[in-house]
This record gives structure tokens, C-alpha cells and sequence, in this order.
């Protein structure tokens, strides 16, 4: 079974599409900018990237757009270093 | 995706994004309006009014950022920013959380959001913003006016009480009457108090909002008074953020309008709104959206 470094944020984006009834979203489906989740849903991940995963959203360098496929969100987190939730 | 900060030279081009995300004022106002919070903010010494937020494919969007010092009921004086007239270009609001976040990157300061649009609402509130009070009391001032207000007494900026006020609520209360609003002091419980109003409409009925008071006890005690001095110079009602009408004359609670939206220290029991966008933009547009 895979393993995502992106685990916990990952769920947060599928339970929203769930409660949303929007069913799944595959690993190259744009979610955000495709207006499939809006600003609230960004919202939800950006601070969970900020209070779990310790991103810097105030960094200039960090590229929102990186959140917006599943593929694009676990590379990112993968490639950013510190502890990650268990 | 990066923030740019609005300096004059930017004027027409915040004008422009202002326009196209705020059509209900003309164009022609957002320029007066850009011009009035620019002429304030470089009186204060600085130089920008918030941030264009660009991208390598263009500008994406804009918010205004409207510094101002809390010292009439603060002590000691802070700084806060006022969050107004947040646009993100259609396809491009999903970025809003983290030009807000880049946005409030000065952690000392206080922020304020007082339109916000009923998403921009939860949105603030998901990142930290709290709703400092429950709604809007609206006071009719017809029956208000009958009300009477034992032991308070209202003086306008010319009159003798004036002179006793510290020089810095003077200027506050100046400004703010040079920049078309109610500016008086309101002599309540044995001391002289500096209460401003900003012109306002509901329904197209003229009214004034309450930017700044001591507390809603001396609105409640004072209501008589003055409604009877807005009365005379063309106001219907008078408003301001509070949790109940309770105590007032006759009043609506209205719970729809946007909360006042505050991050960071605040005081609840004061009302100070002054240098915001209710004094510097014209009421229709007023409405934030995400």
C-alpha cells in the first residue's frame, strides 16, 4: 500500500470532496484552480501545510500553485524537511 | 504569485483593479477615493496602501491596506491595518488565504476587516479573525430624538469644550470632520469624550455610523442627544457594531451586515473605527469578496 508523506492533508482533501459530494479527485486533477474546491478548501490545507507539515506561507519562494494536484502537494512535502505528522 | 506594494506611482492601476472588482462605484470615485487614503497615508510618513498581488501572467489582484495609530481609548498606541477592497481576478480567488497570510505578515500589528462578503467572512475566520460583536444596532432617530439624555451635553469642534480636549483627539476629531464626517465631543458622566460618525446610507435612507466612542454605554446614554444633533443636519438613523439593542430607544438588531472582523489585540468594549475605508471609500462599495 503507498505511502504519502502527504497523508493527513490528503485526507483533509477528500473528506471535503466527500462533504461536498464531488467524489474522488485523481493524482494529476487540478483541484484549485480548476474551481473544483474554492478558497475556503485552501484555506483548510494551507493551514494544516503551515501547522503540521511547519511550511512557510509567508516565504515568497512558496508556490501556491504546488497545492493544487495531489501529485504536486506530496512532492512538495516530501521535499520539505522537519518532522511530519505520524 | 508575488505582493507588489501600492505606491502613488500605482495609483491607475489600482484604480483600475478597484473598478473591476467593485463596479458599483464608478471609476471616477475609486480615483478620488485611492487619491484621499494616499494624501493620508503620506501625511503619516509612508508610502504604501496595501499590495497588487502579480503573478509572471499578470496582475492577479488587490488589496488596500490602511494603516492607522489607535491612541483616543489605546494605551499605549497601536497600529492596525484595515483590510479593505480585497479582489482576486475570477480564477484566481483560491489564492486568497495565502495573499492574506503574506498580507499579515507584521505579527505585532492588529487587522481589521469591516465588508467583508459572507465567504470572506468564514475565510477570515478560519484564519484567526474574530467577529467583535454579534451585529449592527440601528437606531432610528425620530423616536430617538424624544429621548431625553439627563446630564449630557454634545459640543461641536469650534466651541470652548474643544480646547480642553488633548491635542491629538483635536486633530483626530479635524481629520475626520475634513474628511466629511460627524466629529463631536460628548460631554458624559463629568468628562469630555470624542465621538465620530461617517455618513452612510441604508436603503437610501442617509444615516451616520459610530467610528469612534468610548463605549456603547455613552451611546445608550447620549442617544437623545444626539439624534437630535444628526437629526438637524439631515441623518435618518444612527449605527454601530454591538451584540443587543437592549437599553436604546427604539432600534433594530440587524445581524446580516458584515461584522466588524478583528486579528489581534482589540478592544471590544471601545469603538474605533477611524481612518478606515467607511471614511475614505463611498458606502456602495463597500463589500469584500472572496
Amino acid at each position: 500500500m503507498t505511502q504519502y508523506a502527504s497523508a493527513s492533508v490528503r485526507e483533509t482533501i477528500l473528506q471535503i470532496l466527500a462533504e461536498r459530494k464531488l467524489g474522488p479527485a485523481g493524482e494529476h486533477d487540478p483541484l484549485f484552480s480548476s474551481g473544483l474546491l474554492d478558497s475556503l478548501a485552501a484555506t483548510e490545507v494551507l493551514i494544516q501545510l503551515e501547522s503540521e507539515y511547519g511550511v512557510d506561507l509567508s516565504d515568497e519562494d512558496f508556490d501556491i500553485s504546488r497545492i493544487d494536484t495531489l501529485h504536486s502537494l506530496e512532492e512538495m512535502i516530501e521535499a520539505q524537511p522537519g518532522p511530519r505528522p505520524g | 504569485m508575488k505582493l507588489r506594494p501600492i505606491t502613488r506611482d500605482d495609483s491607475a492601476l489600482a484604480t483600475s483593479l478597484l473598478a473591476e472588482g467593485f463596479p458599483a462605484l464608478a471609476e471616477t470615485t475609486w480615483k478620488d477615493s485611492v487619491t484621499r487614503i494616499f494624501d493620508y497615508v503620506e501625511r503619516r510618513g509612508e508610502h504604501a496602501i496595501g499590495s497588487i498581488v502579480t503573478a509572471s501572467r499578470g496582475d492577479l489582484g488587490i488589496c488596500l491596506a490602511i494603516p492607522a495609530e489607535r491612541h483616543a481609548f489605546a494605551q499605549p498606541p497601536s497600529t492596525i491595518f484595515n483590510l479593505a477592497c480585497f479582489y482576486m481576478r475570477p480564477g484566481e480567488e483560491w489564492r486568497t488565504p495565502l495573499v492574506l497570510k503574506r498580507l499579515m505578515a507584521q505579527t505585532t500589528a492588529t487587522y481589521l476587516d469591516l465588508t467583508a462578503s459572507p465567504v470572506m467572512r468564514e475565510l477570515n475566520r478560519k484564519i484567526g479573525f474574530v467577529d467583535q460583536a454579534g451585529g449592527m444596532v440601528i437606531v432610528p432617530l425620530l423616536p430617538a430624538a424624544l429621548r431625553p439624555s439627563p446630564h449630557v451635553r454634545i459640543h461641536t469642534l469650534g466651541s470652548a469644550a474643544a480646547a480642553q480636549l488633548d491635542t491629538r483627539l483635536r486633530d483626530l476629531l479635524a481629520a475626520h470632520k475634513a474628511l466629511g464626517c460627524v466629529a463631536l465631543i460628548v460631554e458624559w458622566q463629568a468628562a469630555l469624550h470624542p465621538v465620530i460618525l461617517a455618513p452612510g446610507r441604508r436603503k437610501g435612507v442617509a444615516g451616520a455610523r459610530v467610528i469612534l466612542a468610548p463605549s456603547r454605554a455613552l451611546l445608550r446614554d447620549a442617544a437623545g442627544a444626539l439624534a437630535r444633533h444628526l437629526l438637524a443636519r439631515g441623518y435618518l438613523f444612527m449605527d454601530f457594531d454591538g451584540d443587543s439593542k437592549d437599553g436604546f430607544p427604539p432600534s433594530l438588531f440587524w445581524t446580516r451586515s458584515p461584522p466588524v472582523q478583528v486579528l489581534g489585540a482589540h478592544d471590544a468594549e471601545t469603538i474605533d473605527l477611524t481612518f478606515s475605508e467607511l471614511v475614505f471609500i463611498p458606502p456602495a462599495g463597500l463589500l469584500n469578496g472572496a
